[in-house]
């Protein structure tokens, strides 16, 4: 009975296999992995001040607490967040964008969006998110 | 198992996948992003996994509907789902934070668990359409007149 089974799942995925292939060829395939260049907590903390952050979480997790003058950015309205940033933003400035914890994919959405609204490629991600920030 | 309960887990079954199916297709760079989230595959893999997934996705729900390949839609289908819950178990394990929401740490274990539940639900409902699958192509095997329905 495992015979049929696999020739049959070969099959379907032989079917999915066609419009994968050309998704992945026509569709993904150019787009670079640079765009999710972090930074870790010990390199960017001495020099805090000199970039401008951007906090993704909740607007209420935001007023708790946050990296210093860090901006609120809320990927459901992003040009709001948009807004506040473009006040202090240059295209020489680094932008770090944090979100909950390790990996968030809030986090990587919304500096995808800022790096393309601002067209700036100093955009980068710190590595462990807010969780990792040192409090006090 | 009545017929009933195995037409509504078809149902169920192939309704999830192509809405997921459809959900990844409409948004592939988010797609690509969760996959590259949970820190299993190098960029250019998930990119792979990414493109493949949706296709895989519809090929496993529009399967279930078709008696040449029910039983290997069926297969598919617990394959996947055995390998979603692996990659949601080993995000859990080294704490990434791959749920949508990003509602730190404790959400992340509340989303993880109800993900859990609910890819249990559709194990369970692979594995009772594989059985009754498997069931029904050994009892065509075995009669006199070999027809695939």
């Amino acid at each position: 009975m495992f015979a049929p089974a696999c020739r049959q799942l070969l099959t379907l995925l032989a079917a999915a296999a066609i419009p994968g292939a050309a998704t992945f060829f026509f569709d993904l395939k150019w787009k670079a992995p640079a765009e999710f260049k972090t930074i870790s907590v010990r390199s960017a903390s001495p020099k805090a001040g000199e970039f401008i952050w951007v906090d993704v979480r909740s607007f209420e997790r935001y007023e708790a607490a946050h990296i210093a003058d860090a901006v609120s950015f809320d990927e459901a309205l992003p040009e709001a967040g948009l807004e506040s940033l473009l006040k202090i933003w240059t295209p020489e400035k680094q932008i770090i964008v944090y979100g909950e914890g390790v990996g968030s994919e809030r986090a990587e959405r919304s500096a995808r969006w800022l790096k393309k609204a601002l067209n700036t490629p100093r955009v980068l991600l710190l590595e462990g998110g807010w969780a990792t920030w040192p409090k006090d | 198992m009545s017929s009933l309960i195995l037409l509504l887990a078809r149902i169920a079954l192939s309704g999830i996948f192509l809405t997921a199916a459809v959900l990844k297709l409409r948004d592939l760079d988010s797609t690509l992003v969760a996959i590259f989230q949970y820190k299993i595959l190098s960029w250019s893999a998930s990119g792979a996994v990414a493109s493949f997934l949706p296709f895989i996705e519809i090929a496993a729900a529009v399967g279930l509907w078709i008696p040449r390949v029910r039983l290997g839609a069926a297969l598919l289908s617990l394959t996947l789902v055995l390998v979603f819950m692996t990659a949601l178990g080993s995000a859990v394990a080294r704490n990434l934070d791959v749920s949508c929401g990003c509602f730190g740490t404790s959400d992340l274990h509340t989303t993880a668990i109800r993900r859990f539940a609910e890819d249990a639900i559709l194990l369970a409902l692979s594995a009772a359409l594989l059985l009754t699958e498997t069931r029904r192509s050994r009892l065509l095997l075995h009669s006199p007149a070999k027809s695939v329905r």
